[in-house]
């Protein structure tokens, strides 16, 4: 190492630097103000989302329990459809012997 | 404010933590360690303060409380070479001048010192840090490796390579022969 190095290596570890009361008091004013800020957003962050949470649940149950008996609307409920009965097939109706209906085309 | 006689015991910390006492404690040291990072005094309370407000979060996982100024040294290592790149970014960008800030009360003092950190100013972080810390700041290589959360092999190649680019920067200028 040389020797102007050396020299300016001393000269920077002996410098004095000062660090009273005051300053170390203002720093740690700061410190204390700036962490209440910090405490103070992560709570107010904390309550926006546990509302958020509170409002996505209670729109969830609202529209998992349809309309209630209070509201007004009755719930529609659809008659049950008649039950159709199968159609009879011009094989089946001579198997069994029954005349068939030609629509009146013999009598042409 | 208490000035506390003997180092936090690990019960002090995770109990009831004073923080006012831990701060009394080692703010001084911590504040030495960045104007020496720093050379000068124009942003020192502010890294100070932004260690501490960072070591606030980071004492609950603090495994070793007998640690606890190595621990902040690190913190403020990590601020302080946040800011440095910062700084020089926004240098590289807006072609700002150097600081202007006196470094040293004794204008005696002040050409060596001010030409060491001028030739620091223009070495990358990863070198300029080591080399403050093992140099100035008079830590054995383990703990300046430990600071800067580098390997001892690496700090050793850093602070070989920070001081060949030094010697090279303070070397007077070669004279003109007519």
């Amino acid at each position: 190492m040389s020797a102007r190095l050396e020299e300016a290596i001393a000269q920077a570890q002996e410098r004095s630097f000062a660090w009273g009361g005051a300053r170390a008091a203002g720093v740690l004013a700061g410190v204390t103000r700036r962490n209440e800020a910090r405490r103070r957003r992560a709570r107010s962050v904390q309550r926006a989302l546990v509302g958020a949470s509170i409002a996505s649940l209670f729109v969830v149950a609202l529209f998992r329990s349809g309309p209630s008996a209070s509201s007004g609307t009755p719930r529609f409920d659809p008659p049950p459809s008649p039950a159709l009965e199968p159609l009879a097939s011009p094989a089946s109706a001579v198997a069994r012997g029954e005349p068939l209906d030609d629509g009146g085309y013999a009598r042409d | 404010m208490v000035a506390l006689a003997r180092p936090l015991t690990a019960a002090a910390l995770s109990a009831d933590l004073d923080f006012e006492a831990l701060y009394t404690q080692h703010v001084r040291y911590v504040a030495g360690v960045v104007h020496r990072l720093m050379g000068n005094d124009s942003e020192v309370d502010d890294l100070v303060q932004e260690t501490f407000l960072d070591a606030i979060g980071g004492l609950a996982a603090l495994s070793d409380p007998a640690d606890i100024r190595a621990w902040l040294v690190t913190v403020a290592v990590r601020r302080t070479r946040a800011f440095l790149a910062r700084r020089r970014r926004r240098r590289m960008f807006a072609f700002r001048a150097f600081d202007v800030v006196a470094r040293a009360s004794d204008p005696r003092d002040r050409q060596a010192v001010d030409d060491l950190y001028d030739a620091l100013g223009r070495l990358p972080e990863d070198l300029r840090i080591p080399w403050i810390l093992h140099r100035i700041v008079a830590m054995n290589l383990p703990e300046a490796a430990a600071a800067c959360e580098i390997s001892l092999a690496t700090v050793k190649r850093r602070l070989a390579d920070a001081e060949q680019r030094l010697e090279r920067r303070l070397a007077p200028p070669p004279r003109r022969t007519p």
